[in-house]
């Protein structure tokens, strides 16, 4: 089929216009000359960002787990008071099994009770 | 242009490009501009109807091509459909003055070397008429004819790139042939029509 055949309805104008490719081959090669300085130029920016970046990160990991270790431990919270040694005065456990010693009878007091 | 959507399951190779420029591979963007830039410059041409708006919108589709590499995900739709999509978006923009003059001498301005000088001349007559009467119509219909007619897509295929239904898209076929055929008509040496 001629090109002349081709044109003879409005579906295949319009098929010609549709395919018609040609382009200035400057405007191409402007187009990928562009996208190639955007994209080398990001590219180093980023790149040289990238130690900075890791830097920063590298000496906040750092402050960090030095304040961990240098920073004192918290005092550990006291277990809640036992209903038995409730009315005991305070002394440690040393002091409460003492006291509570100090009033059991014995086997002969007892025997007088 | 680029193969329409699921044409194939194998990695397109422009998406396997994206991929490296994702990863910040400037030479591989390169490269995919250059595989994209021709049929993107004649397509965004022919919707805007100036050579360069086209290149205009073309060039800030690369852009942003390049800053969103990482958002594309083939699971989702192929590059071509992504791409398409991308180009449709920035061509369409309002933004974009849309030439309503004819550009009768660009029709001319890149000769085919294997077109002889026979049938030329009246081809490309008929090429300016066409071309003539296209930048009377809305630029939506002109880009619905052109991804009709000349990327062969389907309506589904087209309206995911104009982002309409496949109802609206069969609309704006409709209308954009009955209207250049009725510019063509009223142009006058329209006699080569004959449907």
């Amino acid at each position: 089929m001629t090109d002349k055949r081709m044109h003879t309805d409005i579906d295949a104008a319009l098929a010609s216009w549709a395919r018609d490719d040609r382009v200035d081959p400057a405007a191409i090669e402007r187009m990928v000359k562009h996208a190639d300085r955007m994209s080398r130029r990001d590219a180093a920016r980023s790149r040289r960002w990238l130690p900075w970046v890791a830097g920063t990160g590298a000496i906040a990991a750092s402050i960090a787990v030095a304040l961990m270790l240098v920073a004192p431990s918290p005092p550990l919270p006291e277990a809640p008071a036992s209903p038995i040694t409730a009315g005991l005065p305070e002394g440690g456990v040393a002091g409460q099994a003492s006291f509570a010693l100090l009033y059991t009878p014995t086997s002969d007091e007892e025997l007088y009770l | 242009m680029t193969k329409p959507a699921n044409a194939d399951t194998a990695p397109e190779p422009e998406a396997l490009l994206l991929q490296r420029a994702a990863a910040g591979d400037s030479e591989a963007f390169t490269q995919l501009a250059r595989m994209l830039a021709r049929p993107a410059l004649a397509l965004s041409t022919r919707v805007l109807g100036d050579a360069a708006a086209g290149e205009d919108a073309v060039q800030e589709a690369f852009a942003r091509l390049w800053r969103e590499a990482g958002r594309f995900d083939p699971n989702r739709g192929s590059f071509g459909a992504w791409w398409r999509r991308m180009l449709m978006n920035i061509t369409l923009d309002g933004k974009r003055r849309v030439r309503l003059v004819a550009p009768l001498d660009e029709a001319h301005g890149f000769a085919d070397p294997a077109q002889g000088p026979d049938g030329h001349a009246e081809d490309a007559d008929i090429s300016a008429r066409v071309q003539a009467a296209m930048a009377s119509l809305p630029p939506r219909q002109r880009a619905a004819l052109a991804l009709f007619h000349g990327e062969g897509l389907t309506m589904a295929e087209i309206g995911e790139a104009l982002e309409a239904s496949e109802k609206a898209v069969e609309g704006l076929l409709l209308r954009g042939r009955a209207a250049l055929k009725t510019l063509l008509v009223a142009q006058g040496g329209a006699d080569w029509i004959t449907s």
